[in-house]
């Protein structure tokens, strides 16, 4: 296609990389895979070997499918260099309309409640894009308008889940064993990092996030690129919502607690998405929701409490967010 | 659509020149605050401005006035924090705790945890150089966390005490006054004021001059922590000598909304503190009228969201034709 | 310190100024010295060494040889600080200043005057920055804020501070750059105010007018060597401008200069924005390359910008194809075929954490993908055979981009351009902080482009290159187009002479007298 353009001169090879450089390399990309398995083998021990069981490990996907899902779609908001704060009122939002329309039938009830997360984060991209409006005060705002909607149309009570609304499987599990939310969350997963790898928006994702002059200089329509992203997570932060309902029969505004949205941060960092855009992916994430979900898991097994868990949640975030700054700031100077 | 924007703003820069804008950005506030008196007046007559409503307002202006001139000074070196609410509920659980040691103690111990917390937040940002949103973001999960695992829940309640004195009317208005004064002195009067103005609206050349910009932005946080401390113990106070872990929820969103609604840019180098009091007044005035609406409380929520929203979009907006 | 200036005394001398970076020679055994109460101005084109020289008198950068002396003491080692209190104070044309502060206050930054309780003394701050200003021969409120005064009141400003620090030596960086009209006579009433108290200036500036204007002598940098200084009253202007722009280069030889021209692709009539450009209108065709000469300031890389879409237009009517079009974004733009490489490498050519074959995939993407999906196979290959082509050096396009060097990392972007099958390419300095030989491959593949029919405008402040690669040459200079030149045909001499700005009448006499 086309012509050579020069005679080729001779190209100077780079050295090799030594033995050592590629440890370290094949090391960082891996290290997470590690710490997982080690806390994997922590948890078994102090279970008593009930830990590493199938039925266990299917047990835990379970118990974080739906801060899972809230995960994948902040990844995407992150990978562009943005934050969105408001995802866990968005969930909150989208359970309440669930089971409000729930005398609506099964799929409107469904319709209604994925449309609120598209909505949602339609406001959030246009904001963000059109408004030049920073991330975080965007997202704060939705935060409080999503929350305040969720408890005005609840009126601060927790609806019951009295249609089966909730149930998308029933209690069917698949080969008998993995529930409906576990499938979903995959999906889902499996959707994201379909878009980020193989279809152009994924591609325009990281350009954005990684220098949002260059990608506006090389033709990226930068602003649906960040439309997109809001609005996938805010659909994200309903399936979760679907999920929720699923799992616990009924909804209430207190969803859009600052647990819910930690966890739906938290994990993309610990995954190694960096808050700067432009590095990361979806199954960081994912090792990283699983990281979290295990450390959780122990800290019950030891006997700590709900709270403190928060408090080491903050405290990891911390770290992960300062050791990535400093791996940043080393790299830029090489 | 960018063209379009372009010349929209070409055409509002031949009307607002750089002193009439800053003028209308000055005025917003008060408009702002007149506007709402105003609809109050007309939708609630004589139950808006009855003096019990009217000291209400007052009263419940106090602690999110002392936490949003915490946020104010940290806005003003264009940076946030998001853990304002989790810190006054902790600061609050910490004077219930420390009471025993004596009142003077335990109001001292709390304003050095409130510092320390200040303190930490402002170290991360500055030497581990995190984003100042993700930083008091952890802070406040951290702080909440702390807050629920210290008692297992449960509140703090010393219903006997002298301290309890602060907790009324007048005592908690004078507490109020005393801290914008203080602050106020600082802005204005001390060299430090005129560093956080300088680090805000131009940290190079702020650097450049010699200023130390390490430690003003440490003292910021510092101060907002100590803010939250001082919130912290007039929320025991006003409680009866209750400290509830679960308290201050949304305080982070009402002080930034005050904030910015206060004429405070975001960016830094940039606001009034009449601004900011204006902000807080209108943000409390705005929930009054809900509630005496017997509206839900909960639209408080939405309307405080929108009005964020509407403010940082105009000033955006304002921003960008100069 | 009134008393007369001794023009004898010499305040600052440097001699055998030498600085190397990376291969290139900034300086070459430059000498400079300073007299006092002068005001010695310094000229040269575009990377000639000004601001490499400015950068060792003021301590930013240590020399590799040579030494300065201030007021007789060896300051070679001296660092910013020290220098600063040895009276040397820099005024860049960011000035450095709080927009939200006042006056007053940007000029006690830093050493703000306190009252005996410890409060700031703003009565006496006030005071003493209106005293400051008078000294400058001007009067203006000291108590509003700098935003929102004009560009000349705010210059004042830095330049009040300066002289609060205890500056002796200013060095004043393009100060004109920004003024226009009276502005340009306050500033110049300003310089000899400061100069009666005997503070010695050094004053960088391309408008040659002004230099005759106040300057006592002039000192030019060519290629990092010192050509001359000269006492101003016995030069004239032409001789400047030939010690700047100087002996005859070794002109690149352009072997496709007859190549075919094609169609019209781009026409652009009457552009305008308000304060940036005013009217321009020229006309691109297929396989012909078209110079944007310039100085500094005259608005070429914001024609650039104009044209592909990333800056709005108050008018103007941009044909494309023979086809008029609005061009309202850079997506646009690119869809319609046009590609920029843009001045700032690293701000906005590439994004240094993805690797090279992501970089040159990204005006690509969106055409090799089907129903959105991206055909990777297809890409991969265009952009492989690219990088060959190139010869761009790297073991693996999937290295981070951020490893290679400046050359390369042109390169990139530049096989981002073709990749989107351009059919304009717009340069905007593309061999700015590139070694020689990547130099000339890219004015090879330049010369490519035009083989195949692409269109080019190379916007470039270096005269050699744009009168060796173009096919005509356009010259702006304060927004809009002052004339178009045939490169076999025309001089330096003749094209800096239509870049230069033209001096509305200046109304105070030569020598500043108010």
């Amino acid at each position: 296609m086309m012509n050579s353009l020069l005679s080729a001169d001779t190209k100077i090879k780079a050295p090799n990389k030594s033995l050592n450089q590629r440890a370290k390399d094949l090391f960082g990309r891996w290290a997470l895979g590690i710490v997982l398995l080690a806390l994997a083998i922590i948890a078994n021990v102090l279970s008593h070997g009930s830990f590493l069981t199938v039925k266990n490990l299917v047990n835990v996907l379970a118990q974080n499918a739906v801060l899972g899902v809230l995960a994948v779609g902040q990844t995407l908001i992150i990978l562009t260099a943005g934050i969105d704060l408001s995802l866990g009122s968005i969930t909150a939002l989208s359970a309440v309309c669930l089971l409000q329309a729930q005398g609506l039938g099964f799929w409107p009830s469904l319709i209604v409640a994925l449309t609120v997360g598209l909505l949602a984060g339609l406001v959030n991209g246009l904001l963000v894009s059109w408004g030049r409006v920073p991330a975080f005060i965007a997202t704060l705002g939705m935060m409080q308008v999503a929350m305040g909607l969720a408890y005005v149309i609840s009126k601060g009570f927790s609806i019951n889940d009295t249609h089966h609304t909730g149930l998308l499987f029933g209690e069917d599990k698949l080969f008998g064993l993995v529930p409906g939310t576990v499938i979903i969350w995959l999906l889902v997963t499996l959707i994201a990092w379909f878009i980020t790898r193989r279809f152009r928006y994924g591609a325009y994702i990281y350009a954005v996030g990684g220098n949002r002059r260059t990608a506006k200089a090389s033709g990226i329509p930068v602003n649906r690129v960040l439309i997109f992203v809001y609005s996938f997570a805010g659909i994200c932060a309903a399936i979760g919502a679907v999920l929720y309902v699923n799992r616990n029969g009924n909804a209430e505004p207190s969803i859009a607690n600052i647990a819910t949205l930690s966890m739906s941060m938290a994990p993309v960092v610990v995954g190694g998405t960096s808050l700067f855009g432009g590095i990361g992916g979806v199954w960081k994430t994912i090792t990283g929701v699983l990281v979290l979900g295990v450390l959780s898991n122990i800290m019950v097994l030891i006997g700590v409490p709900a709270n403190p868990q928060q408090i080491v949640q903050g405290v990891i975030m911390l770290v992960v967010v300062a050791l990535f700054v400093w791996q940043q700031r080393r790299g830029l100077s090489h | 659509m960018i063209a379009t924007s372009g010349q929209t703003a070409t055409r509002l820069a031949h009307f607002f020149s750089a002193g009439k804008k800053r003028r209308f950005i000055d005025l917003m506030p008060w408009t702002l605050l007149l506007v709402l008196a105003t609809v109050g007046i007309l939708s609630k007559g004589g139950l808006f401005l009855s003096s019990s409503n009217l000291s209400n307002i007052v009263q419940q202006s106090v602690i999110i006035g002392i936490l949003a001139i915490g946020q104010f000074v940290v806005v003003l070196t264009g940076g946030i924090d998001l853990s304002v609410g989790s810190v006054m509920a902790l600061m609050a659980m910490i004077t219930g705790m420390s009471l025993p040691l004596g009142s003077p103690l335990a109001v001292g111990i709390t304003l050095l945890a409130g510092s320390a917390v200040g303190v930490t937040s402002g170290l991360m940002i500055v030497y581990a150089r995190m984003p100042p949103f993700i930083v008091t973001f952890a802070m406040m999960t951290i702080c909440r966390g702390l807050a629920l695992t210290v008692t297992s829940g449960n509140s703090v309640q010393v219903p006997e005490t002298p301290l309890l004195a602060l907790g009324f009317g007048w005592q908690k208005i004078a507490v109020w006054v005393v801290v914008i004064g203080i602050i106020w002195y600082l802005l204005n009067q001390t060299r430090t004021g005129t560093h956080i103005y300088a680090v805000g609206g131009n940290p190079e050349a702020a650097r450049v001059s010699g200023i130390n910009t390490t430690g003003v932005l440490i003292l910021v946080y510092a101060i907002s922590g100590l803010c939250g401390a001082i919130a912290g113990i007039l929320s025991f106070t006003r409680n009866g000598g209750v400290a509830v872990p679960t308290s201050g929820q949304g305080y982070e969103m009402q002080t930034i909304a005050a904030v910015v609604l206060g004429g405070v840019s975001l960016f830094g180098g940039e606001g009034r503190f009449s601004g900011a009091v204006a902000g807080v007044v209108f943000v409390v005035t705005l929930r009054n009228i809900l509630d005496l609406s017997n509206a839900d409380a909960f639209w408080s929520f939405c309307v405080i969201g929108v009005v964020l929203w509407i403010a940082v979009v105009l000033r955006g907006i304002l921003e960008r034709i100069h | 310190m009134d008393r007369k200036p001794d023009p004898s005394r010499i305040v600052l001398r440097a001699k055998g100024l030498t600085k190397r970076y990376a291969g290139v020679t900034a300086l070459n055994q430059v000498d400079f010295d300073l007299r006092e109460g002068e005001v010695h101005c310094l000229v040269g084109e575009n990377g000639a060494g000004k601001s490499t020289l400015i950068k060792i008198l003021t301590g930013a950068v240590i020399p590799d040889e040579g030494i300065v002396e201030i007021d007789g003491h060896d300051a070679t080692r001296a660092g910013i600080k020290e220098r600063r209190r040895l009276g040397i104070s820099p005024i860049y044309q960011d000035l450095n200043l709080v927009p939200q502060l006042t006056v007053a206050q940007n000029i006690f930054l830093g050493n703000e005057l306190r009252t005996k309780t410890g409060a700031l003394d703003q009565k006496r701050m006030s005071v003493q920055a209106s005293a400051l200003i008078r000294e400058l021969g001007v009067s203006f409120p000291v108590n509003v804020r700098v935003d929102e005064l004009g560009m000349s009141l705010q210059q004042l400003t830095a330049t009040a501070r300066a002289l609060s620090l205890g500056g002796r030596i200013l060095i004043m960086d393009e100060p004109s750059a920004v003024l226009g009209g009276k502005e340009l006579d306050v500033l110049f009433g300003v310089v000899k105010s400061l100069t009666d108290k005997g503070i010695a200036i050094i004053y960088i500036s391309h408008r040659l007018e002004e230099i005759f204007h106040i300057g006592d002598r002039v000192t030019v940098l060519r290629d990092g060597k010192h050509v001359a200084t000269t006492d101003v009253g016995e030069i004239n202007q032409s001789a400047l401008v030939r010690q700047m722009v100087g002996r005859d280069i070794e002109k690149y030889e352009n072997k496709s200069f007859n190549t075919v021209k094609g169609e019209e692709i781009l026409k652009v009539e009457g552009l305008t924005r308000r304060g940036v450009l005013e009217g321009i209108s020229f006309s691109v065709r297929e396989g012909e390359v078209v110079g944007i000469a310039g100085l500094v300031g005259a608005g070429r890389t914001e024609l650039a910008r104009a044209i592909m879409g990333l800056d709005p237009i108050d008018s103007g009517v941009i044909t494309w194809r023979g086809v008029r079009r609005r061009v309202n974004s850079a997506t646009a733009a690119v869809r319609l075929g046009m590609a920029l490489v843009p001045e700032d490498r690293r701000a906005e050519g590439i994004v240094s954490m993805l690797s090279v074959r992501e970089n040159a995939s990204l005006s690509l993407v969106s055409k090799m993908s089907g129903f959105g999906i991206i055909r990777f196979a297809r890409m991969h290959a265009i952009v492989r055979d690219l990088a060959k082509g190139m010869s761009i050096k790297v073991p693996d396009l999937r290295n981070q981009v951020s490893g290679l060097s400046g050359g390369n990392q042109q390169k990139v972007v530049l096989a981002k351009c073709l990749a989107s099958d351009c059919r304009l390419l717009i340069m905007d300095e593309p061999t700015v902080g590139i070694d020689v030989g990547a130099k000339k491959e890219i004015y090879n593949l330049i010369g490519d482009l035009k083989k195949r029919g692409i269109g080019v405008i190379v916007i470039s402040s270096e005269l050699a290159e744009v009168l060796s690669i173009s096919d005509r040459i356009l010259v702006m200079a304060e927004g809009t187009i002052r004339g178009e030149v045939d490169p076999r045909t025309t001089s330096q001499e003749a094209i800096l002479d239509l870049a230069l700005p033209r001096m509305t009448e200046l109304t105070t006499a030569p020598g500043g007298a108010q």
